[in-house]
């Protein structure tokens, strides 16, 4: 538990640093990016812009189980979903609500000679923030609740839910396909800080450049 | 952009998560240090008698040694139970810093050996712990039976240390007065302290109730809360979460899980199973010296089957000549309205309500909380028509001090109550 | 974690920024024709944490939101967060002087803070400033479970390394130390008060502040407090002599 917390943390910090710094330094040597079409003319200051998809998930904390029961079987691996809106405002910063829904883990074992399994998976619901890195490039940083949900089949089925403090960051590869839509390959970390629940996510995701204003 | 660029930035990324990756680990306990020496653990060293431990109870003056304990320091004796064999403790109680010791006591002929261990509960401190009574120091004197008042002071000469070594700074005790006798009610939150003071033992678990008359108390606060079939047990959060629970995958209240179902998946945070009210009513009553324990109402309805659970076990302490208070604690407005309802002037109760509140419940106990000031007047107006009042939770050593020199309360609860059992023994 | 493993920590990583400034630096002379060394210029855009000369006479200011996440060993089972208003003001003393104060205020947790900084631009990219800011904080609690005030004087020795990666995004790293000065509360009638000089924790602030839309800039921040006192959770009479990890986000517009 403990040198889960230290990673947690340290991985946490790298994180969200890595955002700030890597952006800063780059964004220096780049022309204004646009990560839905490097050459679309820029008459429209102001943008929505959509984002979906999903892929794969690893949870990435440990898995832990109460002493005593046998046979124990974990899986840590799921399909992940993400519903993102961006509001691309004419400056580098984007901000926009994210939300989703993501497996963390299962595991199953005997109990007393009878089977146990329990599965956990969550919904986050984050505010983020977004900088592009390079035309193509761009990272996404967010804070909020993960509505964590839990289900125990153990004699009776048991699905309780509960609310945590967390973040989430991400980094994106878009290539656009038109005017309005992209394609992106994303690779992002959920952290459910008060639950100790983490996992990395691998998503196709479509981007859609859905409004677009003076 | 240059490969060196990329390096230091990839340098400044990690460096950064190195510098904000160092928070405090919360989950972790304390280890209690186990570092006894050879002569206590000799062959010769036998256990003392229990004329000889009453006798070195008391009141010291601390020469060596007073920057850990403060000035003065209060030694009372407790016991454990478990089976047939009785382990007897000797707690050093201090005003400073919520420091307190747990030594146990051999005799090699005429000297008397304590060692254990000390810890500082408002941080991480601890240590190993050593003490002896030589010979001509008192020794001789105890062991023969005689006063330990007169001409030559006993003397404890002891050595402490850091962490699990050896230890090498001095510190001395010299008695001074028998502890003070006035009755009063040392109450330890969640059966002895909280899991965030890294006790070694979670908080509302059978360990930590076995652990908390060495931590001073004489009387326990417990929160009870039902699970879905109806047992009731011993958890103070709504919810299950990792403040006081091992990681398992499972979230919601004590009330979505059965009873086998949380004792099969679910671990407090230290590896305990969360522990049922008539498990720890039997553990307090047949190991341990507790004379009180506050039953704090943590859930909606089934207030019947903890009054008979009361009920039960305060026969079952009479018949064994104990004195055990047991009382049901109404926090709240819900909760008071079921005691109404139980209608049972049998079921002692203590009420943090309004004084009518109490007044109309006829609760036995008035317990508001100690932010609310001292109210000096309101508590010798309820002691006078025959209740007691206790005060939660009150951590502050400042301000317990103060409440303890110039308070009329009855009682305190406390997560240290190791700093109240100090100034309540230290009293004159 | 003892004091002197973030100390040191902090020291290794100021260290090291150093020679990633002087090392970017270097790269970037060895690839340009020689010329005189230049010392960064004002940013174009408004600012409150990067440490760069404000000028005499001369206002900044910000105002937003600050959320604090407390410690579970703190606040338990209830590890809410609530925002408190956040409003940064700078007023320049002369050249390179320049006082800064910051209001962050909720009715129970309320704090002011004051105090000078010097600021230097050291190269191109970088500036640096040190400051010493006294901070007040107070509040009262009356409720019918609650009759207790406190208010207290805090001291934080500070040191701001700001690195501009272009004239419109500015980046600052600031560490503080954090000492408490006097601590006076109220229950009841009991009174405590302790009026010795202690050292409580440290901190870390990064803030990222640049344009967001239109003429409008943004300040974004994170700070890492890990400290034994925080004032905020006065009202909890917290007794930890432990230092905690409190992180706090920012987020603030430019007035």
């Amino acid at each position: 538990m403990r040198i889960r917390k230290i990673k947690t943390g340290w991985l946490t910090g790298a994180l969200l640093i890595g955002l700030t710094a890597v952006t800063g330094a780059w964004a220096q040597v780049l022309p204004k990016p646009d990560t839905i079409r490097s050459d679309s003319p820029q008459t429209e200051r102001f943008a929505l812009v959509v984002y979906a998809g999903s892929g794969l998930s690893v949870y990435s904390a440990p898995i832990q189980v109460a002493d005593g029961l046998q046979q124990v079987r974990t899986s840590r691996l799921g399909v992940p979903a993400t519903v993102r809106l961006m509001w691309h405002p004419d400056h580098r910063l984007r901000i926009g609500i994210e939300s989703g829904w993501t497996t963390m883990y299962a595991y199953s074992a005997l109990a007393d000679a009878r089977p146990a399994r329990v599965y956990v998976s969550a919904i986050p619901v984050l505010l983020v923030y977004s900088m592009p890195v390079t035309r193509r490039i761009a990272l996404f940083g967010g804070t909020g609740a993960y509505v964590l949900n839990s289900t125990l089949r153990y004699g009776d089925a048991v699905r309780t839910n509960a609310v945590s403090l967390g973040w989430m960051v991400a980094g994106q590869f878009t290539q656009p396909i038109s005017r309005s839509l992209g394609v992106a390959v994303e690779l992002k970390w959920h952290d459910a800080t008060q639950t100790n629940d983490t996992n990395f996510a691998l998503e196709l995701q479509l981007v859609w450049r859905a409004y677009r204003w003076r | 952009m240059s490969v060196r660029r990329y390096t230091l930035l990839t340098g400044y990324i990690l460096l950064t998560g190195w510098l904000l990756g160092c928070q405090t680990d919360y989950e972790k306990m304390v280890p209690v240090p186990a570092l006894r020496s050879p002569a206590f653990s000799s062959p010769e060293a036998r256990p003392l008698p229990a004329p000889l431990l009453r006798a070195v109870e008391g009141v010291y003056a601390v020469s060596d040694g007073a920057n850990l304990v403060g000035g003065q320091v209060a030694l009372k004796w407790t016991y454990l139970i478990q089976g047939r064999d009785t382990t007897h403790y000797l707690s050093v109680f201090t005003g400073r810093e919520a420091v307190f010791f747990v030594l146990e006591g051999r005799r090699v002929g005429n000297t008397l050996l304590f060692e254990g261990y000390w810890r500082k509960l408002l941080n991480t401190d601890t240590g190993t712990a050593r003490f002896t009574i030589p010979a001509e120091q008192g020794g001789s004197r105890l062991v023969s039976g005689e006063p330990v008042t007169g001409l030559l002071p006993i003397t404890l000469q002891g050595t402490y240390s850091y962490g699990d070594a050896e230890p090498v700074f001095s510190v001395t005790f010299t008695y001074q007065r028998p502890l003070n006798t006035r009755p009063f009610a040392i109450l330890a939150h969640r059966g002895g302290g909280r899991t965030s003071d890294l006790l070694p033992a979670s908080e509302n678990s059978v360990e930590m109730i076995r652990l908390a008359s060495r931590l001073g108390a004489t009387g326990i606060e417990i929160d009870i809360r039902f699970t879905k079939d109806g047992v009731p047990v011993l958890y103070h959060d709504e919810q299950l979460n990792l403040r006081l629970l091992k990681k398992s995958g499972l979230v919601g209240t004590v009330g979505d899980y059965t009873y086998q179902q949380l004792t099969t998946m679910v671990q407090l945070m230290h590896g305990e199973r969360i522990p049922t009210l008539t498990e720890v009513l039997e553990t307090v009553l047949t190991q341990t010296p507790l004379q009180l324990v506050w039953l704090d109402t943590k859930y909606q309805g089934g207030m019947e089957t903890v009054r008979d659970i009361q009920q039960a076990y305060r026969q079952k302490a009479a018949a064994m000549g104990r004195k055990l208070d047991i009382l049901i604690g109404l926090p709240d407005e819900q909760s008071v309205q079921q005691y109404e309802q139980l209608a049972d002037p049998s079921a002692p109760a203590l009420c943090e309500l309004t004084v009518e509140t109490v007044r109309r419940v006829d609760a036995s106990v008035w317990a508001p909380r100690w932010t609310l000031g001292q109210q000096t007047e309101t508590i010798q107006a309820l002691q006078a028509e025959g209740r007691r009042v206790f005060t939660w939770t009150l951590d502050d050593p400042v301000y317990i001090e103060q409440y303890m020199n110039q308070g009329r309360f009855d009682g305190i609860l406390s997560n240290y109550p190791s700093v109240i059992a100090f100034y309540h023994y230290a009293g004159q | 974690m003892p004091l002197y493993r973030l100390f040191f920590r902090l020291s290794v990583f100021l260290v090291f920024l150093l020679m990633v400034a002087t090392g970017v630096s270097v790269q970037a002379q060895r690839h340009r024709p020689r010329l005189p060394r230049t010392i960064m210029a004002r940013p174009d855009m408004p600012f409150v944490y990067f440490p760069y000369p404000l000028g005499k006479k001369r206002w900044m200011g910000s105002l937003g939101l600050a959320f604090t996440v407390p410690p579970r060993a703190v606040t338990e089972e209830f590890q809410v967060t609530v925002p408190r208003s956040d409003l940064t003001v700078l007023r320049g003393l002369s050249k390179h002087i320049y006082l800064s104060a910051r209001l962050t205020a909720q009715g129970l947790q309320n704090h002011l803070s004051i105090g000078p900084r010097y600021a230097r631009p050291v190269s191109e990219r970088i500036s640096l400033s040190i400051g010493d800011d006294f901070g007040l904080w107070g509040g009262i609690l009356r409720s019918s479970q609650f009759n207790s005030q406190g208010f207290g004087l805090l001291n934080y020795p500070t040191v701001s390394l700001g690195y501009q990666v272009d004239p419109q995004l500015l980046l600052t790293l600031k560490a503080e130390v954090i000492l408490n000065l006097y601590n006076f509360s109220k229950v009841g009638q009991v009174a405590t008060k302790t009026n010795a000089m202690q050292l409580e924790g440290a901190g870390v602030t990064m803030a990222m502040e640049q344009p967001f839309y239109g003429r409008k800039h943004v300040l974004l921040g994170f700070r890492a407090l890990y400290t034994n006192f925080n004032w905020q959770f006065w009202a909890l009479f917290p007794t930890f002599d432990r230092r905690l990890f409190y992180p706090e986000l920012f987020i603030g517009f430019y007035l």
